[in-house]
């Protein structure tokens, strides 16, 4: 892929990101089977709460999880905003014949990190099969988005890897 | 400057893109809103409507107490609602203030059995805009009154739906909900008060009104959803 097409990839990745992050990812559905009906009539049984990537993080750190919503946070919304901006210097390096900055190698380490929340809400979607009373928690649209906007940028990563080699 | 152009416009589109999400969350749903105040009625929907509290003035009439004792009145209260008696509350003995729980089990109920319905000692009524005849104005009119038990009273009250003085609002009420409340006296029911609201006018939760009518000195009026309601908010 050329320094052109790896720069389109890398912008069409910045929309895909904003969406992702903002975007309904999972919807959790508190259920008390087999007397839901007479729980949910007691106030026992919660509404469905949908949560996007920053509302779910938000949730973490301001209900006592404060460790968790650090490192989402920092792996599931301010890496991958800095990878954007990182990626987008370096092909613009590349387009003026320039190697690309030890910031370039930093966020090739730091890459496997970046779908943190896509890992985080699978293991959720996986153990929620075993919550009592058939609590659900679905995974919606946002998610894809997330997750797409963060193999694109695994993409433009490997790509600019190879521009940046001889 | 190359990095401050770089990551001005990179957050620049993140926010282009993410605000709309951010404004309208989730399902598409609005934003949350702060609460403006008490929720009015909805039409369509039905409600449980009580009053809560009830405070009548010290003496049946200045000068003359309310029991020949010197006691408390034993108060009670009806409502009515489209020209019918809805409910009749539990009488409170000896006091010029009676407070009504939401939720409470008799004697009477545990005899015919306890469900959690009957146990809400509440008028039921429905919010209905529009689907009264307008010839007929005296479908829909309802009313609660407070009352000493004399039942005779009742007439020179006023019947539900004759009181003239709510005819204009009825275009746009959806009716009209009469409060009695009522004394218990050794002659029989004897009404302290009475007074008319519109269902329109009702707002989910509690609403106070002062001096609304007769001996009433003040009022408190409940209204809670028929459904969609939890326990914690019935029994609170």
């Amino acid at each position: 892929m050329n320094v052109r097409t790896l720069a389109l990839l890398n912008w069409a990745a910045h929309p895909l990101l904003a969406v992702g992050l903002c975007a309904p990812c999972m919807t959790v559905t508190p259920r008390m089977a087999p007397v839901e009906g007479l729980a949910r009539w007691l106030g026992l049984v919660k509404q469905p709460e949908t949560y996007s990537v920053l509302s779910g993080t938000w949730r973490l750190l301001t209900t006592g999880h404060p460790g968790i919503g650090l490192v989402l946070l920092l792996f599931s919304v301010l890496f991958p905003v800095a990878k954007l901006v990182v990626l987008r210097a370096c092909l613009d390096d590349a387009r003026r014949g320039r190697p690309p900055g030890p910031l370039f190698r930093w966020t090739e380490r730091l890459s496997k990190f970046s779908m943190a929340d896509v890992l985080v809400v699978a293991l959720l979607v996986v153990t929620s099969k075993s919550y009592p009373g058939g609590t659900t928690v679905d995974v919606r649209w946002g998610l894809f988005a997330f997750a797409a906007a963060a193999l694109l940028s695994v993409a433009v990563s490997l790509g600019t890897g190879r521009l940046a080699r001889p | 400057m190359r990095w401050t152009w770089i990551v001005g416009t990179t957050l620049a589109i993140l926010a282009l893109c993410g605000l709309p999400f951010l404004l309208w969350p989730a399902d598409g749903a609005p934003p949350p809103r702060a609460p403006e105040g008490p929720a009015g009625v909805e039409a369509e929907k039905h409600y449980y409507v009580l009053l809560a509290v009830v405070e009548v003035e010290p003496e049946k009439r200045p000068g003359k107490p309310w029991d020949s004792g010197g006691s408390a009145p034993d108060l009670y209260y009806e409502i009515w609602w489209q020209g019918t008696e809805v409910f009749e509350s539990a009488t409170k003995s000896d006091t010029l203030v009676a407070r009504w729980t939401n939720v409470a089990v008799d004697l009477k109920d545990v005899a015919k059995g306890v469900s959690l319905d009957d146990s809400i000692k509440a008028a039921r009524i429905a919010a209905r805009s529009g689907t009264r005849p307008r010839t007929s104005p005296t479908v829909g009119w309802s009313s609660m009154s407070v009352s000493r038990r004399e039942r005779a009273c009742f007439a020179s009250a006023g019947a539900p739906g004759t009181n003239s003085a709510r005819a204009p609002m009825f275009a746009a009420a959806a009716a009209l909900i009469e409060r009695r409340v009522y004394a218990e006296a050794l002659a029989g029911p004897d009404l302290i008060g009475r007074f008319d609201v519109a269902v329109d006018d009702l707002t989910v939760g509690d609403q106070a009104w002062t001096n609304p009518g007769g001996r009433l000195k003040s009022v408190t009026c409940r209204v809670l959803p028929l459904d969609g309601v939890d326990f914690a908010t019935l029994t609170r």
